[in-house]
């Protein structure tokens, strides 16, 4: 062969070699996230994680007695919000979305949620629903979401140790005053791993969630209803800060708090070594099984004036990028109906976001649970558009002011947090 | 990578001036043709991203919503970030610890490595394992490991006698940087001693017999012959090093959170906050973009240093 032919030869076989790697290499990479994440059969739903995961036993429920099978994928609170921005923005997001009541606000405004206005109407009990939860959801009159999981900030304390320390164990504090008195009582008496107060000292959701309700109690919430302005550094919350540092120094509360970024909230006290913690309803689900006995108290203004609680919670509503709209609103409906909120909620010890079923036999004999549900008249639920990037962030200016206050000592702390937060507000308007 | 050069003249295909420019061309064309799929995948993994980037840059984007335009704004908007601009001062200076520290500790374990001692080629795999652990993975392994209550690092400490009661690994942002530090040496020091290893290999023995017998002791040996030989892999190492650096941000996410009181926070973190966290895609995307053409810059007055001189 001449070397002319050979020479084409080897550029036709270039050409074919080069060819072929070039489409694998492009099917390859191609090959990977398509589309939606809504499918033509079933339902996909993504939901925040709470401990117990009751929304997982909703969709087995769910599951159990219907066709349209939901796939439930649980979302680590700290990374939801990164989640559904970059799933809404690649219009990838799942049928359904369970969101904290804090950012739905925001993706209300944004557009995540379809209009439900026609279904949540015509729900016979709809007047029985959270207020705060219906309120997060409503934008011009029309509805986009319905309440999924509602919990209640409130103060847990170890009656053992009340008893330990010399304390009456159907008493707890109702003061600033008695708060610090309590919980030294504790810490002097018992003493050695064991300490009288815990908060989770990096974590920005946690402080939210807890220290609010002191501010609300005394009159003067941190934002108001339609969370335009910001009071952050009211009486109420200086007074706060001003407890939380005596009691961290003065050895009251581990040093591990300082670090803290929510990981060990609830550990301490759920091993007993905690006398009392400001949490949540949620963490009942851990307290099943513990060899202490333990009783709830709301949070009280700082001189006891008046007591509230945060109410926070989930919402659920259908998404923009939603291919099942049908089913899915089959599914809303379903879950607000007496079986799944009796056998999911109230049996595992959760509030019903159905206040009407709020005396049902489960937790008719759970103290704990009934005293939540009466604290909740006194509920407050925080919204604003920019929620998450104030108050939920480790790098935003609401822990950063805490800290300061806490554990440097900071006394402008409380007032430069309220400049920031108050412009960061005014520029998301 | 610079333009192919042209093949040289071919010394069997003699005489006829075509066929002679033919079969050059047809050289080319084979050659253009190997390259093209690296070129297309090169296309869509850096330049059309890139392309989309510099886009995002002139957008008023909040992530949840959808694109508007809005001219040069989030470029003049870099000047109010406070996050970002902090987050430069701290990450140049995480750079030139880390880039220091991981040379020198590389040093001795490459003196380790490098004899024919039993047991080096036992060091010489221990100190590579860490690389291929994920840097999140490894920054969890560190999250469990200096927790103040549970964590195994207090543990260790408090056995040996060095600590009352937990060291408190993040807690001040001295310690902060510190245990970041520790991270990173123990991830990155594998890759370094492994490239020094094999560029020490390569240098002939003959010039240390040589040299032996001239009479120079370890210390000359060691300025005259190695760190010479080694130079353009020192250079080599140095850039990976100080842009690795500047690019760091897994370490920082999971191990520290920026935290504490936001004393961690490096430049790659502050773009990650920008976007994700204060939904603005746009500010976002221009800050990379001063950060990509600061680090274009860098790297090439880093080539320009440190390409080997010709004499």
């Amino acid at each position: 062969m001449s070397l002319r032919a050979i020479h084409g030869k080897t550029l036709r076989r270039s050409a074919l070699v080069a060819a072929a790697l070039t489409a694998t290499a492009l099917m390859a990479g191609c090959s990977g996230g398509s589309g939606g994440e809504g499918s033509g059969d079933g339902l996909t739903m993504w939901v925040r994680h709470t401990d117990g995961e009751p929304v997982q036993k909703l969709v087995d429920l769910w599951n159990s007695g219907h066709d349209t099978k939901i796939k439930l994928t649980v979302v680590p609170g700290d990374s939801f919000q990164q989640k559904v921005g970059a799933a809404a923005g690649s219009n990838s997001l799942p049928d359904l979305l369970g969101a904290d009541v804090v950012y739905s606000p925001n993706y209300v405004a944004q557009g995540i949620f379809r209009d439900i206005t026609t279904l949540a109407d015509g729900l016979p009990f709809k007047d029985d629903l959270s207020q705060a939860h219906q309120e997060a959801t409503t934008k011009d009159g029309k509805v986009y979401g319905l309440p999924l999981l509602v919990d209640s900030s409130l103060m847990i304390y170890n009656k053992t140790l009340f008893e330990q320390a010399g304390l009456d164990p159907a008493a707890p504090p109702a003061s600033f005053a008695e708060i610090y008195d309590d919980a030294k009582a504790i810490r002097d008496t018992v003493g050695g791993d064991t300490y009288g107060f815990y908060f989770a000292g990096n974590c920005p959701g946690c402080l939210s969630y807890t220290l609010m309700p002191f501010a609300s109690a005394a009159g003067t919430p941190v934002l108001t209803d339609d969370g335009t302005t910001a009071d952050i550094d009211s009486d109420a919350m200086q007074a706060t800060v001003d407890l939380y540092k005596r009691l961290f120094d003065d050895g009251i509360v581990p040093s591990g708090a300082q670090a803290d970024t929510g990981t060990s909230w609830a550990a301490g006290f759920n091993a007993g070594k905690i006398g009392m913690v400001p949490i949540g309803t949620f963490n009942y689900a851990n307290l099943g099984d513990v060899d202490f006995e333990w009783d709830v108290a709301p949070f009280p203004a700082p001189d006891g004036s008046g007591t509230s609680t945060f109410v926070g919670g989930d919402v659920v509503g259908i998404t923009r990028s939603a291919k099942n709209v049908e089913a899915a609103e089959e599914f809303l409906a379903w879950s607000l109906t007496d079986e799944p909120q009796l056998e999911v909620w109230a049996k595992n010890g959760f509030l019903t976001p159905r206040f009407d079923l709020a005396n049902n036999p489960y937790t008719a004999d759970n103290p704990p649970v009934v005293k939540a549900i009466e604290g909740l008249k006194n509920g407050y639920t925080p919204a604003t558009l920019p929620y998450g990037e104030i108050f939920n962030s480790n790098n935003g200016p609401w822990l950063a002011g805490l800290r300061a206050g806490i554990f440097s000592g900071d006394p402008d702390a409380l007032a430069d947090a309220q400049t920031k937060i108050q412009k960061i507000i005014d520029d998301a308007q | 990578m610079s333009a192919l050069a042209p093949p040289p003249p071919d010394t069997e295909t003699i005489v006829s001036p075509r066929s002679r420019r033919s079969s050059r061309s047809r050289r080319g064309n084979a050659g253009w043709i190997y390259v093209a799929p690296l070129a297309v995948i090169v296309a869509v993994v850096f330049l059309a991203p890139l392309a989309v980037l510099i886009f995002m840059s002139f957008q008023d984007w909040p992530l949840l919503g959808g694109p508007e335009f809005n001219g040069l704004d989030n470029y003049a908007a870099i000047g109010t970030n406070e996050l970002f601009l902090g987050a430069i001062g701290f990450t140049l200076i995480y750079t030139v610890l880390a880039t220091v520290v991981i040379f020198l500790v590389s040093f001795v374990l490459v003196a380790i490595s490098n004899s024919r001692r039993r047991g080096a080629k036992f060091y010489r795999t221990a100190f590579f394992l860490p690389y291929v652990v994920g840097t999140a993975a490894a920054a969890l392994i560190w999250y469990a490991s200096v927790n103040d209550q549970n964590g195994i690092a207090n543990d260790v400490l408090i056995k040996l006698g060095l600590t009352d009661g937990p060291w408190g690994f993040l807690n001040t942002p001295q310690q902060a940087l510190f245990t970041v530090l520790t991270l990173v040496v123990w991830k990155f020091i594998g890759f370094q001693v492994i490239v020094l290893l094999v560029g020490l290999q390569a240098i002939p023995g003959e010039l240390y017999e040589a040299a032996r017998m001239d009479g120079a002791n370890t210390w000359q040996r060691l300025r005259y012959i190695t760190l010479p030989n080694l130079r353009p892999t020192l250079a080599l190492l140095f850039i990976l090093s100080v842009t690795g650096s500047l690019l760091a941000f897994d370490q920082f996410l999971v191990l520290t959170r920026g935290g504490p009181d936001n004393s961690t926070v490096t430049i790659m973190f502050a773009v990650y906050n920008t976007a994700f966290q204060q939904f603005d895609l746009g500010k976002a995307a221009a800050l990379s973009i001063v950060l990509l053409i600061a680090l274009v810059v860098l790297n090439a007055i880093q080539f320009k240093l440190l390409r080997p001189k010709d004499d």
